[in-house]
């Protein structure tokens, strides 16, 4: 096992380094010069000369008078940067923004927590409801009620989310008047403790239904087609034959052994609500996210911004699918990945 | 009895006098009153949280709110009318001064009751540091974009760190100071004279403890001013920037001089809470704030009119979309407690040509691209019924449209008619068909040209025997995504009369970024393609004014110098326009207004015969604001940073 791990840590590192450098070439493929965007609202506040002046002297700051792979390698940290230090993604820099003018490491904590905490209670909900759901589908396969929600999950499956996004503030928010419409908090609220937990969770519930509700389809049809297969195997009958409650033949023997290609589909899809998902959602409702941070970035070309972001959605797909090889062997003993 | 009703009568005038005193009644018919009740403020701009007045670049739409909501202890203002004007609530004298070497010398006595919103008293110190921290060779290493220094005496030996005594700024006492504006710079741009010169009698209160730390202070020795600590540390960057950066990052407790504190702002909901300031010695027209708390909200375009509808929002500004403007209307028919108040936008949405190569180098030929396009049809289906069109680079809302009615109505308009464009098309020599032969109403039209003014459009251009033919086509490049360019394609590259006057409009879409690349013709770093190269003749665009400064200098220069740095961006190589946009702003003593305006009308006039841009719509603004307040009126210069101020809560 402890082999394994470390062969497949060592191939992570590998894939990071090698995604790194194919980000930062396509990235600095786009025209675009972040020295311009930075000094462009003052071409007309500067004389031409000064303009020119601060124009150059920026290029120099940034250090993008420098070849490619050069500014790659100081990206990353392996060469000294224009000031002659060290300051690259390995050592904890993750660059400068232009548009918020401020280092990408003081920007991104706030959105990601939030989006951590919006990606994290859906993903949990969504699992609480689609697994028992599946399950129930699978056994009461092509019955009313099966029919009935495999109608009703493909609805959230054929929607886009932010179709979804805005029906259900028409809904719940303008119609009902149950949820606000977008936001974090109340305007101008002061709640602590508890209240300022109901409140937040209040601002939360809208999207993280719309989340659940994008969410069942797939993960429904996931777990019935998995449970489904598995309630036709032999040991299936046996174990009924051997006269075992359908309780325990569902939970006990077809669950476990259903549960290995669903693991690989819930990291799958959690790793997509985490980026994708979580972009149109937070867009939607006007939360200070990850997904919106990185639109954000790309719309104004605030590149080292988008490459850090980028690169944590690729630090998390790869433990993502680390995570996942690893499950496979809790989930089920015959596997020993370490041979 | 005589006597008895003039003692009266004085009496009366006395307690209304004092009534007024205490009211501080100002000119605009406002009343100041204890500040109470709360209104949301709902804005498209994700506030950036960095309050540090443009320092280190350009601050967005909401910081800039957030500044001017927070921070406008200022000598010089602009006025609803978006003016210069000197801040008399700050400013107890002012003094221009002439020079005898053609330099002119600001000299301000603040008045002496001025306090920071922690009851610090404002000093002729506090407004001078700025300016001190911005020109320094600690400022420049921090990354400040700052050349005020080029235009102040001893600013270059200041900015090099050669002296630390900026010898063009000076405190005379604790409550005066000067500033001296150099008449031709260290950067050999002549500075004065300058119609809007009061602006560079700006300058703002700045706390010297909250941005740089501990026993810093201005002195004077008689050299000019210069910043000293009482431990004896000096000014540089890594003695300041600890306290400075904790100032700019501070989300409250901000010490400022503006009519609203800031109370919070919580980056996790972009949320940003402000309350009045009872320091705040009020506005140039001594108008105090009404509304005690403001809270400023991010909202998303998609989702907007439902935050108004649920009250998420109260304000809201700026709306130029004509359907979401009529579905706050049914909205207010239904219930929605609101009013509107609307104004002209202090700009336009044009397309503008290279007049230098290609087709567009010909005057006729741009005039004749406008005829082929109902600009009235344009404004009224792209602005939905609220918008217009103007006929030149200004804005109704200029106070030189007002004055110039006559010479506005004067402009060539530019009506669609294919006639027309044909009679200026064959004017310009455009009469030939592919081949050479003369055009018969087929097909695109050609120019015989030479080889000199075929240079970057080769590739158009057809040889035939020795003739070099340029087609009547415009290489045009439109960003992505853009509904000004969906409508120009319908109306104008596939409309009729471009077809029926044989010109051919061709879109090349790509994104925005990209376009002002081709259109300034620069250069970028990277594997990007060589935007050197005149490539696209025709660019859709928009502009915009954020004050009534109009100074288009620099805009139509012919010096390759500058126009190697991206100025000029429409190439118009013409003497008259150059010179008319210089001396407008750099030939006209400040306050002149009559010769400025007669430099302005010959400018548009010129402008409009040459055409170096279209004009499509100038929209009007609406914003919706709830019917708890009353007295708000917003503006083209005017925002709801300023209005909010003289807005007065009602109550339900």
């Amino acid at each position: 096992m402890k082999k394994y791990l470390l062969k497949r840590v060592i191939y992570l590192i590998i894939v990071f380094f090698f995604v790194s450098l194919m980000m930062y070439m396509i990235y600095n493929l786009i025209p675009s010069d972040p020295a311009l965007v930075q000094m462009e609202p003052l071409r007309k506040t500067l004389k031409p000369e000064e303009w020119t002046r601060q124009y150059q002297e920026l290029r120099r700051q940034l250090g993008l008078d420098a070849p490619l792979i050069v500014r790659y390698a100081r990206w990353m940290g392996f060469m000294r940067d224009v000031d002659g230090n060290f300051s690259g993604l390995l050592q904890g820099d993750f660059g400068f923004s232009t548009s918020y003018k401020r280092n990408v490491i003081d920007i991104i904590g706030v959105p990601m927590q939030n989006s951590i905490i919006l990606n994290l209670v859906s993903t949990i909900l969504t699992l609480a409801i689609t697994i028992p759901l599946g399950i129930y589908c699978a056994v009461h396969a092509r019955k009313a009620a099966d029919s009935a929600l495999q109608a009703f999950t493909v609805v959230g499956y054929s929607l886009p989310t932010f179709l979804i996004g805005i029906l259900f503030i028409y809904i719940f928010a303008v119609l009902l008047g149950w949820f606000p419409t977008g936001g974090a908090k109340t305007p101008g609220s002061t709640y602590t403790g508890v209240m300022e937990f109901i409140d937040r969770m209040h601002y939360m519930a809208l999207p993280i239904i719309v989340l659940v509700f994008t969410g069942l389809a797939g993960m429904t049809r996931t777990v019935r087609a998995a449970m489904m297969d598995t309630l036709t195997q032999d040991y299936i009958r046996t174990a009924r034959a051997k006269g075992l409650k359908e309780k325990v033949v569902i939970y006990s023997h077809a669950w476990r052994n259903a549960l290995l290609p669903v693991s690989t589909s819930i990291m799958g899809w959690m790793i997509g609500v985490f980026t994708g998902g979580s972009l149109v959602i937070e867009n939607t409702f006007a939360l200070n996210g990850t997904g919106r941070l990185y639109w954000a970035a790309l719309t104004s070309t605030d590149y080292e911004l988008v490459l850090a972001m980028q690169m944590f959605y690729t630090l998390i797909s790869l433990i993502g699918v680390l995570l996942t090889d690893i499950s496979y062997t809790l989930v089920d003993p015959r596997v020993r990945i370490d041979k | 009895m005589k006597l008895r009703s003039r003692i009266m009568t004085f009496a009366l005038a006395a307690v209304m006098l004092a009534g007024l005193c205490l009211t501080g009644c100002g000119g605009s018919g406002f009343t100041n009153v204890a500040a109470e009740g709360q209104v949301i403020i709902g804005t498209s701009t994700e506030p950036s949280g960095d309050w540090s007045h443009a320092a280190f670049g350009s601050n967005n739409a909401t910081d800039s709110a957030v500044l001017t909501l927070t921070d406008d202890c200022e000598t010089v203002v602009s006025d609803q009318n978006g003016d210069f004007v000197i801040n008399n609530s700050v400013v107890d004298k002012y003094d221009r001064i002439e020079e005898s070497d053609g330099n002119v010398t600001y000299k301000i006595t603040i008045k002496k009751d001025l306090v920071f919103n922690n009851g610090d008293p404002i000093t002729a110190e506090n407004f001078l540091v700025w300016s001190l921290f911005l020109y320094s060779p600690a400022g420049a290493e921090m990354g400040v974009t700052a050349a005020g220094y080029n235009m102040i005496p001893g600013g270059d030996k200041y900015h090099s760190g050669e002296t630390n005594v900026l010898a063009g700024l000076r405190l005379i006492d604790d409550y005066t100071f000067s500033m001296t504006i150099l008449k031709t710079g260290y950067d050999g741009n002549n500075y004065l004279p300058y119609y809007f010169d009061l602006s560079y009698a700006g300058a703002r209160a700045t706390h010297i403890k909250y941005w740089f730390g501990d026993g810093w202070h201005v002195k004077d020795d008689g050299q000019g001013a210069y910043l000293v600590n009482d431990n004896g540390t000096e000014f540089t960057k890594a003695n300041i920037e600890t306290t400075f950066t904790a100032a700019r990052d501070a989300t409250s407790d901000r010490i400022t001089a503006g009519p609203y504190n800031l109370v919070s702002y919580d980056k996790a909901s972009s949320q940003i809470v402000l309350e009045s300031n009872d320091n705040y010695c009020g506005n140039f027209e001594g108008c105090k704030p009404g509304i005690k708390r403001l809270v400023i909200v991010k909202t998303e375009d998609d989702t907007v009119i439902d935050t108004i509808s649920t009250g998420g929002i109260q304000i809201y500004s700026g709306i130029a979309d004509g359907s979401e403007i009529k579905a706050i209307y049914d909205l207010m028919d239904n219930g929605l407690d609101s009013s509107f108040c609307h104004y002209d936008r202090a700009g336009y949405g044009y397309f503008q040509f290279a007049c230098d190569f290609g087709p567009t180098q010909y005057t006729e030929f741009r005039q004749a691209v406008a005829h082929l396009l109902d600009r009235n049809e344009f404004a009224n289906t792209f602005c939905q019924g609220y918008g217009s069109v103007v006929h030149g680079p200004y804005c109704t809302a200029f106070s030189m449209y007002e004055d110039s009615k006559k010479v506005i109505a004067g402009l060539d308009t530019y009506e669609i008619s294919v006639d027309k464009a044909v009679e200026l098309l064959e004017k310009a020599g455009f009469v030939y068909a592919e081949d050479g032969s003369d055009y018969n109403g087929t097909g695109i039209r050609y120019k015989k040209v030479t080889a000199a003014e075929a240079t970057n459009y080769e590739a158009f251009c057809k040889n035939v025997g020795s003739d070099i033919l340029m087609p009547a086509m415009v290489n045009w490049a439109s960003s992505d995504g853009n509904s000004v360019s969906d409508l120009l394609v319908t109306m104008l590259a596939n409309g009729d009369a471009a077809k029926q006057a044989g010109v051919e409009i061709r879109q090349n879409v790509m994104t925005f970024p990209e376009l002002l690349n081709y259109m300034y013709r620069q250069d970028m770093y990277g594997l990007g393609g060589d935007y050197s190269v005149p490539t696209y003749n025709m660019f859709n665009l928009a502009t915009g004014w954020n004050s009534g400064a109009y100074d288009m200098s620099f805009e139509f220069t012919t010096n390759q110098e500058y126009l190697d740095q991206g100025y000029n961006s429409t190439h118009l190589y013409d003497e008259q326009l150059d010179k008319l946009s210089m001396d407008m702003v750099y030939g006209v003593e400040a306050g002149d207004y009559k010769t400025y305006l007669a430099k302005w009308q010959e400018f548009v006039v010129r402008y409009n015969e040459l055409l170096p841009q279209v004009p499509l719509y100038s929209n009007i603004y609406y914003s919706v604001y709830p019917n708890t307040i009353k007295d708000y009126q917003e503006g083209p210069f005017w925002g709801y940073e300023n209005a909010i101020l003289y807005a007065r809560y009602i109550g339900d």
